[in-house]
């Protein structure tokens, strides 16, 4: 008979093999910027860590929160303890996004699982499937199904609990400190009362003139969900009568409850307002590209703002492509290079040359436990030229000057505004405005998507494609002396005023200086 | 040779044995005697009060706290306490006096509050900070989870000389970026 401590090392085995493999992969670069857009780690049949965790189990029960927590790499000793004393009871079982083997499709791959018998609900993808299984699995089943042939690739399919970290929750409604609703329209255009307080606008040089003439460009928002019924919002928001994500799937669900309703999670509601809210209609706030269209889609938990599955993710920016949007927006943050969001990202952006549409997310970064700076997704996908990863700054009291060189748009960080935004906020919060908590890179990123339709919007800069208009952004950003990375500015966009409006992309931009 | 060579380590012997013994004196000595780093003498001893948070239970709005530095482990201890007017009790790890501890990490500057609220941590690494890993601030709402934060403190120079933190509780999952407390002198 196994003694206590021996029986306690044997479960410890599992996970420290599966942490050491983690160290390993967290240490890596995404698999799409490896191979020029294309999943690259040839030979892997999953994450390293995952692997090493399922190949380490033996015969103990495959817990999902633990494979999630090791491949993102926080999974502690004191994860790794209350795991010791619980996942027994309670091991949430395997759901997992599988890419089929070579000569297969997904078809052929859904009936295979079927015939296994440990599989309880199966939903098809545009690229692959994800399956849960039965608790009663045996884990050697689950091993030997991840070895076989019909498989190429498996990841397991987390959301933000299954991170094992904190839920963090913001308060309901945010305190305002200028209540700038409640005032009356001011006499000068626009009348928004708000305005005064969006010091993001002037530094950014934002003009009203400018953005009134700017010609609407689709952007999805991948977040929470908008309040359709906003008054700064409303007829900017693009109501999707069908959807897009595969049937039954938890993105058909959450987008049928939360896409427009404005009773989920405020988050996306605050990011529209940012990159779209209505100008000089008396109310709130303006957005950056005030006449954009803003098409809804829900990759979040209705509670708290917590991430949905990584597949939700991916059939999210899938839904956005098969929408047609000039621009993606994510101002959200995961710490795992999902092949399924890496394929969907890189598919819609154009990998090489990026040239249909962008895709704008935060510089989403934390410390370490070693103190050192971690890149989170979809940040770190700025490889791509069609990725644009927005950085935080507050910026008050210091000037911009134009920079002595032109800086590298290869790099895709651009520095915009980050702290104390006024933002659009939902019914859940008196469907009023207010300053944005700690919203930090997510609103850096709505102010830079914004950037992006405005710009892209504004006569004859809408016969560009997405890398020119990358291209002008950085060509056209200013430098400050306390930042590192270029500015996004868009003070440039009225020296349109003296350019044919009939003129091609690039005779605009030779105009801009920008050739 | 070989007697100069076995009187060579008898020598070195016994001075290595020395040094050794004068090492290790210094070594206790240090230990015993650790003081805390310069920029963060200021930030110790006082008591400060939870103003603010952008996070729901995790700290009590209200609270009072004192970090105290422990020189037997040259740590700084986080001693909470309970006052009539605050909003909810201090929960988990906190809830255990002084049972929360922190790692002292040397910067090059203070950061401001506008600096933590962007959160970028290229920046915020070149911060003086108090630091702990995995502690428990709230029962985990997820059945089978436990909620674990690193929890990183920034020490804030305020207004008038005022004592300032802005403590970053870091999620790695979510739509919003991260939550934010800020506890005053």
């Amino acid at each position: 008979m196994r003694s206590p401590t021996r029986r306690f090392i044997a479960q410890l085995t599992p996970f420290a093999a599966a942490a050491f493999g983690a160290s390993l992969a967290l240490a890596s670069s995404p698999g799409i910027c490896v191979n020029e857009g294309h999943w690259g780690p040839s030979g892997q049949r999953a994450p390293p860590a995952v692997a090493a965790y399922v190949d380490s189990l033996n015969e103990a029960p495959f817990d999902l929160r633990a494979a999630c927590a090791l491949w993102a790499g926080t999974f502690s000793k004191r994860h790794l303890a209350a795991t010791v004393g619980q996942s027994s009871a309670h091991p949430l079982a395997a759901r997992l996004i599988l890419f089929p083997g070579p000569g297969m499709n997904l078809r052929q791959l859904i009936d295979w699982l079927r015939q296994t018998g440990y599989v309880r609900d199966i939903e098809r993808s545009r690229n692959f499937v994800v399956a849960a299984f039965s608790r009663r699995m045996p884990t050697q089943q689950l091993r030997d199904l991840l070895e076989s042939a019909q498989i190429e690739y498996a990841e397991p399919d987390c959301d933000g609990p299954d991170f094992l970290t904190t839920s963090v929750e913001l308060e309901p409604a945010v305190t305002s400190i200028r209540n700038c609703w409640q005032r009356t329209a001011r006499t000068t255009y626009p009348n928004d009362p708000c305005m005064d307080d969006l010091w993001g606008h002037s530094k950014i040089g934002w003009d009203s003139g400018v953005a009134a003439r700017s010609l609407p460009r689709l952007v999805a928002v991948l977040d929470s969900g908008i309040d359709a019924a906003h008054e700064d919002l409303g007829n900017g928001v693009v109501v999707r009568m069908v959807s897009r994500e595969p049937p039954h799937s938890q993105g058909s669900t959450l987008n049928a409850r939360c896409a427009t309703s404005g009773r989920c999670y405020p988050h996306g509601t605050e990011m529209a307002g940012t990159i779209g809210g209505r100008m000089d209609n008396g109310i709130g706030v303006v957005g950056v590209a005030p006449n954009s269209q803003l098409l809804p889609i829900v990759i979040s938990r209705v509670e708290h703002g917590l991430l949905a599955r990584l597949s939700t993710i991916a059939e999210g920016i899938d839904a956005a492509v098969l929408d047609d949007v000039d621009i993606i927006n994510i101002s959200a943050k995961w710490p795992v290079d999902s092949r399924a969001i890496s394929e969907a990202v890189s598919a819609a952006v154009g990998a090489k040359d990026g040239t249909r549409r962008l895709l704008v997310t935060g510089y989403a970064t934390s410390l370490d436990s070693d103190e050192s700076v971690r890149e989170y997704f979809p940040s770190q996908y700025r490889c791509l030229p069609g990725v644009l990863a927005a950085v935080p700054a507050d910026m008050r009291g210091q000037d911009l000057f134009n920079p002595k060189g032109r800086p590298d748009p290869n790099d895709g960080r651009i520095q915009a505004p980050g702290v104390d935004i006024v933002v659009t906020t939902t019914e859940n919060s008196e469907r009023g405005y207010a300053l944005s908590g700690s919203a930090g890179a997510s609103s850096a990123a709505a102010y830079v998507s914004g950037a992006v339709a405005l710009v892209w919007g504004s006569p004859p800069l809408n016969k560009c494609d997405a890398q020119q208009i990358k291209q002008l952004l950085f060509c056209r950003s200013k430098s400050s002396t306390s930042t590192r990375y270029p500015w996004v500015h868009v003070e440039f966009l009225r020296e349109l005023a003296n350019v044919d409006p009939g003129a091609d992309c690039r005779t605009a931009m030779e105009a801009l200086g920008c050739n | 040779m070989f007697r100069n060579l076995t009187n060579g380590l008898r020598k070195s012997g016994i001075a290595g044995t020395a040094a050794a013994l004068f090492l290790l004196g210094a070594t206790l000595a240090v230990a015993g005697d650790a003081t805390p780093e310069e920029p963060l003498a200021g930030w110790l001893g006082r008591e400060y009060t939870v103003e603010s948070s952008t996070l729901n239970d995790h700290m009590p709005t209200g609270g009072k706290l004192t970090f105290i530095f422990d020189s037997d482990d040259n740590v700084v201890r986080v001693c909470t306490r309970t006052v009539q007017a605050q909003r909810g009790p201090w929960r988990m790890d906190f809830a255990v006096p002084c049972g929360v501890t922190l790692t002292f990490t040397r910067g090059t500057r203070y950061c401001t509050l506008e600096d933590v609220k962007a959160g970028n941590a290229e920046v915020l690494s070149s911060c003086h900070r108090l630091r702990t890993r995995d502690i428990a601030m709230r029962p985990a709402k997820v059945k089978g989870a436990i909620e674990l934060n690193d929890m990183i403190a920034f020490l804030v120079q305020g207004e008038n000389g005022k004592h300032v933190m802005s403590i970053l509780v870091d999620s790695p999952a979510r739509v919003t970026e991260n939550g934010q407390i800020i506890v005053k002198e």
